[in-house]
């Protein structure tokens, strides 16, 4: 070996050798970062219908109720609330809460806030229900709703209605430089780029007191990157990690993995007014003969729970479903049904993770003899064609709120035909649970309710329920406070090292 | 040669030849409009013609059928494609560029925020490519077929190859994750910079590096170089004060069309290294169907290739005297 080669064999050692030392970023422990997927939509927690911006909302702003970790809505702002009738609710909040500009809410910021949710074009939907808002005293509203309605107190946990400052709402700000009443306050908002939010030491909620000094939620939309940040130390925590990345975390010291199950759903649609589906048998059929482990295994590397019927595990009224993978089940009910086998059968889907599932599920259907051949939309062609009467097999998803009546409203009622009950699904005993449900006040009799509508729209089988799948969030294994909800990352003023 | 007796002055001067320049400056500002024209027009279509509901979009999955009609009818979506352009046609001669659907803030705001960051990118990226393709490029072609001129053409094969997104992740990795020398994205710091402009000057050296050296080959071969040699004037003087500067005019074409584009926005490399530059806000809101905010990306991006191009036929001339003495002889002639 000459001199010469010698040494760049030297160099060529000392760099592999500084390489192979992974290196692992100094964390400022009063700055947590939080890494998200997507950028805001807007720093108005009425201007916006979306995840992301929600985090920050939570965060900045406080609603009437909040959603705990198991999902159930517990007073936010709310001292105190009565229903004097099923149509009438008084809340009270609690007194001496303070603006981040210093300023006191009163039921003036209260009732201003729930008319001005009614009318944000994003979120009216959410408080569609009430009838008028009055003022009782200082801190005490009075609600009217148009029914009886009893998933009231979950819409009043939706971001959607914040309790803003009416000062701040009404001047010329636009809401550059948000003013809440939550945990953190806001610093500043980098589109694209990042949002930071600092404690706030005057947070009228001892027990909810932000930890850290500052939040920082920062954009990485590649899912690489997000975990490679991560591993640098550069984030402290992904709100959503990927499925594919999970093995290397896991494995990693520095790192960990925090999962639960989500309330999102992935279902088989079908058009029950068109040939074959309006067949219930052959809707059935179709039940039995997806083997939804698989779909489970490939569209989510194993991280997900296979789904047994139309309301997820985490919502409230989930009753398990009557299928099971039983390809001769499904192949007596496509004789009874007099199926044509030589007819191929189109199966619509949008995106890499549908394409996947669509590969499985043409396999499984092919097995109980049933030709399918898959076709692939862009998403908002998607979204315009399973809507168009056209459709007939199609794969889709639902994230949901936590109230059943918040899905099964849209995606089950006669009314929701041409929006989302892309299944044209009718049945008229399913319009009467609906509207028992929403107006049972009692928690047994309107679990009930709900598991018999379950009951029902299965055997009816225009769904075929794939998977829930997990919320899976990477955090720097010193980082405490790390919670999840089924909606994702939660408690986020939790976190602290 | 042209040079001898030239009298140095102010470049800006050198060219007018009277009011050439500035009426040739002007002309080309002109041809803007047609081409702005018809550039929003063909987008402002297009967008209005691929399935999808904006006003779904906006309300998001528990949105009500009423509630989707009421807001596609307070948006005007519900109008003839052209009034809704005429509409938008209206405002943008007065400046304004309108509201984003997504966000509700004006989309000039959001442009102006997004648009200095896919600048400073495209600038870095460019300068990096440059230093890198120029010499490169000279040394492959004078040395032809030598082992340097061999690696180097390999060098700009792998980077024409090589995706993006790919390089991108491979340096992460890397100058990140294993040296921890760069952050691994974002735009906080000043050293966040240095790895997307890497990627992306990898990229541009590519094509301008085979373009100087195929140039520089045709050059080298003229017989004012013969000549050069011949007078006993020194090898790297032949090259750089005779060769280079004619060979330069198509690369500076190549470098002019990769400024361009990089000005509107490297979407991939902004995506891997979460770069808030203008071309992930563009995709964002081709995703969100938020028409006026595609649009303004679309005229921002229109305008600075167009000004790119005019800046490098203007430094055509300066590079050759020969094009300047065409403006001045046009400009006498007037």
């Amino acid at each position: 070996m000459t001199k010469r080669s010698m040494r760049a064999f030297l160099v060529l050692m000392v760099l592999t050798a500084v390489m192979a030392v992974p290196s692992f970023a100094a964390t400022d422990k009063n700055t947590i970062t939080v890494a998200l997927s997507a950028d805001l939509v807007s720093l108005d927690p009425m201007g916006h219908n979306d995840i992301y911006s929600e985090k920050v909302s939570f965060l900045v702003f406080n609603r009437l109720f909040k959603l705990n970790t198991n999902f159930e809505a517990v007073p936010d702002l709310v001292a105190k609330y009565t229903q004097p009738s099923p149509t009438e609710w008084v809340f009270t909040i609690k007194s001496g809460v303070k603006f981040h500009d210093g300023t006191e809410m009163t039921s003036e910021d209260v009732k201003f806030s729930l008319l001005r949710s009614q009318e944000s074009p994003n979120v009216k939907h959410v408080l569609s229900e009430v009838k008028g808002v009055d003022i009782v005293d200082k801190y005490s509203v009075k609600v009217t709703t148009k029914v009886a309605f009893a998933p009231f107190m979950f819409t009043l946990a939706h971001a959607g209605t914040s309790i803003v400052s009416k000062k701040y709402a009404t001047s010329a700000d636009n809401w550059k430089n948000p003013v809440g009443s939550g945990p953190y306050s806001f610093v500043e908002w980098t589109s694209g780029d990042k949002a930071v939010l600092k404690k706030n030491p005057a947070y009228f909620d001892k027990a909810g007191m932000g930890q850290a000094e500052r939040i920082v939620f920062r954009v990485i939309p590649e899912a690489a990157s997000r975990t490679i940040a991560l591993e640098t130390g550069e984030v402290d925590v992904i709100a959503a990690l990927d499925p594919n990345d999970v093995p290397k975390v896991e494995v990693n010291k520095n790192l960990k993995v925090f999962r639960k199950a989500s309330t999102d759903i992935q279902y088989i649609g079908m058009n029950a007014e068109k040939a074959p589906f309006n067949d219930v048998r052959v809707r059935q059929a179709i039940n039995y003969a997806i083997d939804k482990d698989a779909v489970v295994l490939v569209a989510l590397n194993g991280y997900g729970e296979a789904a047994s019927s139309i309301i997820p595990s985490t919502i409230f009224g989930h009753m398990p479903g009557p299928y099971s993978y039983d390809v001769k089940k499904a192949k007596d009910l496509l004789k009874a049904a007099k199926y044509d086998s030589k007819q191929v059968i189109k199966l619509w889907a949008s995106g890499d993770t549908r394409k996947k599932i669509a590969e499985v599920v043409q396999s499984n259907l092919n097995d109980v003899g049933i030709k399918a051949e898959i076709e692939m939309f862009e998403w908002g062609a998607y979204l315009q064609a399973t809507n168009s009467g056209t459709q007939g097999i199609f794969l889709l998803g639902w994230g949901s709120n936590p109230d059943p009546d918040s899905m099964l409203t849209p995606l089950f009622s006669k009314g929701s035909i041409g929006a989302q009950n892309r299944s044209r699904y009718v049945n008229e005993k399913v319009e009467k649970y609906l509207a028992d449900g929403r107006i049972e006040l009692n928690v047994a009799k309107r679990k009930q309710i709900y598991n018999d509508m379950s009951d029902v729209i299965m055997q009816d089988a225009t769904w075929v329920p794939l998977y829930t799948g997990n919320n899976i969030v990477g955090a720097n294994a010193k980082l405490m406070g790390v919670e999840l909800s089924p909606q994702g990352l939660w408690n986020l003023e939790k976190l602290h090292y | 040669m042209p040079r001898a007796g030239m009298v140095r002055r102010p470049f800006m001067r050198r060219l007018s030849g009277g009011n050439m320049l500035r009426r040739y400056l002007f002309r080309r500002l002109l041809m803007l409009l047609p081409v702005l024209l018809g550039v929003t027009f063909l987008v402002f279509t297009i967008i209005s013609l691929t399935p999808g509901d904006v006003a779904a979009i906006m309300l998001g999955q528990g949105a009500t059928e009423e509630s989707v009609a009421k807001l596609r009818d307070e948006m005007g979506l519900n109008d003839p494609i052209v009034v809704q352009y005429g509409r938008y046609l209206g405002r943008l001669v007065q400046g304004d560029m309108g509201m984003s659907y997504a966000t509700k803030k004006p989309v000039i705001g959001e442009i102006l925020s997004r648009f200095p960051n896919t600048l400073r990118l495209a600038i870095l990226s460019i300068i990096i490519s440059v230093l890198l393709s120029i010499p490169i490029g000279i040394v492959s072609a004078v040395r032809q077929y030598s082992l340097f001129d061999n690696a180097g053409m390999v060098f700009a094969l792998i980077g024409i190859s090589m995706p993006s997104f790919w390089l991108g992740l491979m340096l992460i990795i890397m100058f990140a994750l294993k040296l921890g020398w760069f952050p691994s994205g974002g735009a906080s710091e000043w050293k966040s910079i240095i790895l997307p402009a890497l990627t992306l000057g990898v990229a541009s050296t590519a094509s301008i590096t085979r373009t100087m050296r195929s140039s520089m080959l045709e050059v080298i071969r003229q017989d004012y170089i013969r000549t050069a040699k011949a007078k006993g004037v020194g090898k790297a003087m032949v090259i750089i004060k005779h060769a280079l500067r004619n060979a330069l005019i198509p690369t500076l074409t190549v470098i002019g069309l990769e400024f361009g584009e990089l000005l509107g926005g490297a979407i991939l490399t902004e995506t891997v290294f979460s770069w808030p530059g203008i071309g992930r806000l563009m995709v964002e809101s081709i995703q969100r169907k938020d028409t006026p905010m595609v649009l303004g990306c679309i005229i921002v991006f229109s305008v600075a290739f167009s000004v790119v191009n005019l800046s490098i036929d203007i430094l055509y001339a300066f590079i050759d005297p020969r094009i300047k003495t065409t403006y001045q002889k046009k400009g006498a002639s007037k």
